[in-house]
């Protein structure tokens, strides 16, 4: 049996357009499905140019955001500065929790269904959940600092709080789930079933803990117990912030899907190496 | 005579480690198969994989006429006795209860024992004696928690569930380490028996000499290989 | 599958009988871990009275953590090589496990839950809250074995095990401590306010978990 390897320029034509690191790989013998799908998902992601059309839209937004927010806007009524918390907080929070979350768990069942069956959402869906999982963290931090200045704690026992933190570990331990070994469909499998558990998961909690104990403000922005009223400029503002967040999910998605691409190239070329290896091991006994 | 098992450049991958690098193999009914080679040659990965328990990753591989694909396991399992390194035995309880709950839940999935006009328990307590004896295992020892039973032992009492089903072919990793003589011989001839009524056994030794007395084919491997391929003479 | 789920519920009860690893160990534990939190909470009746029904449910945690722990070892013994050797099927083995867990780590429960009562002080009242905590209980530990049991087979499938398993177990549990914690209160002597409301959370929660693993776990053990 011999190997078939691509190691020089125009060998093969599907492999013209595929960047470097698996344009070099020596080819495992035979293809199968997942190993087209690869090629097919590098090739168009050499193609792809909006990532970087998007990432400048993100940067853009988050600058309008922050020029807008710390120097254009008056203060909040009754907040005063630490209303301008008003232009991160939630836009952290919708990215993560709907977004990202969202996007985890409908790719996942994409993958599960058999019909959609492809490891493009295995990748979409871990992506996602670590720029999930990075979007949390900062809407604990900030809501964590805007606690402090309103209510005098850093942590409160509330609600959405509660809920979030938990998400937090859910997803922390998805994460985990993620980087057990295995061959790709099986850890697809897996990973998929873990986002989906931690998904019926988070209804459940939100549910309970909302029961449990009801102190904070209410999920909409108009507050009763804070009188708050969001308009003109300051209602510009958020939607700017919400636009900012959603444009860099987008971004890092797709660039963290990038890396996974490449990291499975990387994987299938050291899997070439190997049988090489062990080619030779059968070759020296004979 | 049919192929039960025809692999052609089957490359296995556990991992991103490829235990099988293109492996090509027949096996036909009948046959006494004695794999040998050093260690992390691909002996018990190729057991493990006519087994279902590795997946094939490229190349195609059939087994009993079956295709192996992901799917495909569950068809052929009932037909296929594996022993490997570890013995499928629960320490805690008897043997005899061992042998019950492996054979209660080979007949839940087929509709078989209802041919037999005795009810459930009796016949269930029947076959677990059937099978016991089957590997000499006596009926007082078949009580014995199973973590208090000998290497051997446990070995022959793992293996009593998997002849007691007569599997088509019989996998069977390093079967003689571990036993002394005489247990050797009782193995040898339950695997004669096995073969002699059709069953293709392969198994995988790294001792030489020993026991090849009804070996019928002696297959080298290295490097997930098949370098040498030879009758035994 | 129910054939199958029967005959592991059977053996998984055997193997307790025999081995009595959680009548011996578990059980002697979460007695030692109430009478810790006696200690940290100080002498204080009044304290410990309201705080009972928080630190029975934490033990009860503790506890399935241990006996799904337990139960996913006994089935490492033929290992998830064994499983798909033997043709066990996996949604009959998910049940099948997840039954018999559910009921040991009950009535487990049941002993710290009376005990409990009698250490902290916080006696009980009418029999039908009583009725209700055992009720709540009951779904309780169903709900956090039937996550547990899940999660346990993943790891039994993947070969990674021990400190997965409590990382993805407890956020999961969270909700399932908080509604069983609300439903005993009454029962040691707290107020009565919305506990068929808990109980119905719980009985969500207890048929999610369970449904969710069930449909879920066939497809655990089919690849490798």
């Amino acid at each position: 049996m011999t190997l078939e390897v691509n190691a020089t320029k125009g060998n093969s034509e599907s492999y013209d357009q595929i960047p470097n690191v698996a344009h070099v790989e020596p080819r495992l013998p035979g293809v199968s499905q997942e190993d087209g799908e690869l090629d097919s998902a590098l090739r168009a992601s050499y193609h792809c140019r909006w990532r970087t059309i998007v990432g400048v839209l993100g940067l853009l937004t988050t600058l309008l955001t922050l020029v807008l927010g710390l120097f254009v806007t008056p203060p909040v009524q009754v907040l005063g500065n630490t209303g301008r918390l008003l232009y991160v907080h939630p836009a952290l929070a919708w990215g993560a929790l709907y977004l990202a979350f969202g996007t985890t768990t409908v790719a996942s069942l994409l993958w599960l269904w058999k019909r959609t069956r492809s490891l493009f959402w295995d990748r979409v869906a871990g992506a996602s959940a670590e720029v999930g999982a990075l979007f949390l963290a900062l809407t604990l931090i900030t809501g964590s600092i805007w606690g402090r200045t309103t209510w005098g704690v850093w942590w409160t026992w509330d609600a959405r709080l509660t809920l979030t933190a938990v998400l937090l570990v859910l997803y922390l331990g998805y994460m985990a789930v993620r980087s057990v070994g295995g061959s790709p469909s099986a850890k697809a499998t897996r990973n998929s079933i873990t986002a989906l558990i931690a998904a019926v998961d988070v209804p459940i909690v939100h549910f309970s803990v909302d029961w449990w104990n009801t102190l904070h403000q209410k999920a909409s922005v108009l507050t009763p117990n804070l009188n708050l009223r969001v308009h003109g400029i300051i209602a510009v503002t958020m939607g700017i912030s919400f636009v900012a967040v959603t444009l860099i999910w987008v971004y890092l998605v797709r660039l963290r899907y990038e890396n996974m691409l490449l990291e499975q190239a990387k994987e299938r070329a050291y899997i070439s190496i190997s049988i090489q290896e062990r080619l030779k091991e059968s070759e020296d006994v004979k | 005579m049919p192929e039960t098992i025809a692999l052609k450049n089957v490359i296995s991958l556990v991992g991103d480690y490829p235990v099988l690098a293109g492996i090509n193999f027949d096996a036909k009914n009948g046959e006494i198969i004695l794999l040998r080679g050093s260690n992390g040659s691909g002996k018990t990965s190729l057991l493990r994989l006519i087994a279902g328990l590795i997946p094939v990753s490229r190349g195609n591989a059939s087994v009993l006429g079956i295709s192996l694909d992901g799917s495909s396991g569950n068809q052929i399992r009932s037909e296929i006795g594996y022993l490997g390194h570890k013995l499928p035995i629960y320490y805690d309880l008897s043997g005899q209860d061992n042998i019950k709950y492996f054979l209660s839940i080979r007949l839940s999935q087929s509709e078989i024992p209802k041919t037999s006009e005795k009810n459930g328990n009796d016949y269930l307590k029947e076959i677990t004696n059937e099978a016991l004896a089957l590997v000499g295992l006596s009926v007082k020892l078949g009580k014995e928690k199973a973590g208090n039973l000998s290497h051997g032992q446990k070995k022959r009492l793992a293996l009593a569930p998997i002849l007691w089903s007569k599997p088509r072919i019989l996998l069977l990793d390093e079967p003689h380490s571990g036993l002394d003589e005489i247990s050797r011989g009782v193995l040898d001839q339950l695997v004669l028996d096995a073969a002699n009524k059709g069953a293709t056994v392969i198994y995988a030794s790294h001792e030489h000499g020993a026991n090849q007395r009804h070996v019928t084919r002696v297959i080298s491997l290295a490097g997930g290989r098949v370098v040498e391929d030879k009758p035994n003479a | 599958m129910l054939k199958s789920s029967w005959i592991v519920f059977k053996k998984d009860v055997k193997i307790e009988m025999k081995s009595r690893v959680l009548a011996f160990q578990v059980l002697p534990l979460a007695g030692a871990v109430l009478i810790i939190f006696g200690f940290a909470l100080g002498p204080d009746n009044q304290v410990l009275s309201r705080a009972a029904p928080g630190l029975v449910w934490i033990t009860i945690l503790l506890v399935s953590l241990l006996a799904v722990t337990r139960s996913i070892a006994i089935e490492d013994e033929i290992g998830a090589d064994g499983i798909r050797l033997f043709g066990i099927d996996p949604g009959g083995l998910y049940l099948g496990k997840t039954m018999a867990a559910t009921i040991q780590v009950f009535l487990i429960g049941v002993v710290i839950i009376f005990s409990s009562a009698a250490i902290f002080n916080s006696g009980f009242s009418d029999i039908l809250s009583i009725l209700a905590m055992v009720l709540g209980g009951f779904l309780a530990v169903g709900a956090l074995c039937s996550a547990g049991i899940l999660f346990g087979m993943m790891s039994l499938a993947s070969n990674v095990r021990e400190t997965l398993l409590p990382l993805l177990f407890l956020p999961v549990a969270a909700p399932v401590v908080l509604a069983a914690t609300k439903v005993s209160v009454p029962a040691l002597g707290g107020s009565k306010a919305s506990i068929l409301e808990w109980l119905g959370v719980l009985a969500v929660l207890f048929i999610a978990y369970l449904s969710v693993g069930t449909v879920v776990s066939e497809s655990l053990l089919e690849e490798n």
